[in-house]
């Protein structure tokens, strides 16, 4: 791919580097990178992203812009407040490079269509605030064969990886599963320095930089945590030792805690246990399809959209969708620890 | 008495035990349970989720003739 004299006048203080030149930068021009997150690493991510001449930049976010999110989301200006987050910093990103193209997708990643979204890039960049959103981007790398490059934050703290990387470690690796409830806090709850955001997404932003314009290099066993109070940067290796043999189905199920935040007025929950089995919830409507019925009444389990399974414990609920599986059914969410689950975080709630 | 070996808390993980650099026993012998050892030396750490790197490198068990000089909890971190 040629590069253009305006281009080289536009990128011409980075091709005087010596990984990037012609050819890094046409690998530049080349490449597709997908931002899952448009908060406060998203927004330095995708900004030297598009500074830097990435050819294709693609946006998932299904957030509205708060005034809560400034102080840190600093693409974003008082007159957004309200707009979507994917549209604006589309159209921002657009404005500082109007060479690459940039793709909007205003929605959450869901698992339904994580892999519709991935699949058309090269390198996907967790800018994410929940864990489900994480282990569903590693999950569906790990199975599309596509590096990722992860970032989280904590207070003070960040974390961030190029993962995935030519089949090197993996999220996983480091965190084979989901935190409990005891581990699990984002900015919103436990607050965030500002300019934390902006050290890790533009660290975030340089590794996926780098793997593209020098793919020799080593940066794909390490995970780096950073303290912005001491300003101390610890490096920690990690190997792949993640078996994803063992767990085909890990992408289709919800936490205890997610579920219970989830809006169920419009999904679809089946309950597979007996007619009689408590304890039942009103908070939510249900059908109930016993496990033991489910053969002669898998007809009435929708294909399309997501349908939330549950049980007492998570136990049967897994049965049934590896049953439904079996039989094509790709759109079922297992909820992890069943009704026992909901009601133990309502009562922590309360 | 055992040696001492330095170790470090990250995150949350700190500020629930209500500091972040401190010392524990060696372990005298081989731990295939990491988690639980650090639980039982920390107890604040008990129900948390963290990964531990001995000397820099992410590990799930430890063997006693290991020369150890540094150990680091790292919990996971949810924010973006």
């Amino acid at each position: 791919m040629i590069i253009n004299d305006h281009e080289i006048e536009r990128y011409s203080r980075q091709m005087l580097l010596t990984d990037f030149s012609l050819t890094g930068q046409a690998r530049l021009k080349q490449s597709s990178v997908l931002v899952i997150g448009a908060g406060g690493l998203g927004t330095p991510v995708l900004s030297y992203l598009a500074g830097a001449g990435i050819g294709k930049i693609g946006i998932v976010d299904g957030d509205k812009i708060e005034l809560s999110n400034l102080h840190r989301q600093i693409m974003y200006t008082e007159n957004d407040l309200g707009k979507k987050k994917a549209e604006v910093l589309a159209s921002r990103i657009q404005q500082l490079n109007s060479d690459i193209s940039v793709v909007v997708h205003e929605t959450n990643l869901r698992a339904a269509n994580a892999k519709e979204l991935i699949k058309p890039f090269d390198i996907v960049v967790d800018c994410t605030d929940n864990y489900d959103a994480r282990y569903l981007i590693n999950d569906t790398c790990v199975e599309l064969e596509k590096p990722f490059v992860y970032g989280s934050l904590y207070k003070t703290q960040g974390q961030f990886a190029l993962l995935n990387w030519k089949n090197g470690p993996t999220y996983r690796c480091i965190y084979p599963n989901p935190p409990g409830i005891e581990s699990r806090t984002n900015c919103n709850e436990a607050g965030v320095v500002g300019t934390l955001c902006g050290v890790i997404g533009s660290y975030q932003a340089n590794l996926v930089i780098q793997s593209i314009v020098a793919p020799e290099k080593d940066n794909h066993s390490v995970l780096h945590v950073l303290d912005i109070n001491t300003n101390d940067l610890f490096k920690f290796e990690h190997k792949r030792n993640y078996n994803y043999e063992e767990k085909p189905d890990i992408m289709r199920s919800i936490s205890k805690y997610d579920f219970f935040k989830l809006d169920k007025s419009n999904v679809t929950i089946i309950d597979v246990r007996e007619e009689e089995e408590l304890p039942v919830s009103d908070d939510f409507f249900r059908i109930v399809i016993p496990l033991t019925d489910l053969p002669e009444r898998e007809d009435e389990i929708p294909k399309e959209g997501d349908v939330y399974m549950i049980c007492m414990t998570g136990g049967r609920s897994s049965n049934a969708i590896a049953y439904l599986a079996s039989k094509g059914w790709e759109n079922l969410i297992n909820v992890e620890c069943g009704t026992l689950g909901y009601f133990d975080i309502k009562k922590q709630m309360q | 008495m055992s040696p001492q070996v330095s170790i470090r808390l990250f995150g949350m993980l700190a500020e629930k035990a209500n500091w972040s650099e401190g010392s524990i026993p060696l372990p005298s012998k081989d731990i295939n349970d990491l988690k639980s050892f650090f639980e039982e030396h920390i107890p604040e750490l008990k129900g948390m989720d963290f990964s531990i790197a001995i000397d820099q490198k992410v590990v799930s068990t430890y063997k006693s003739v290991e020369k150890v000089s540094e150990i680091a909890l790292l919990p996971p971190f949810a924010g973006g």
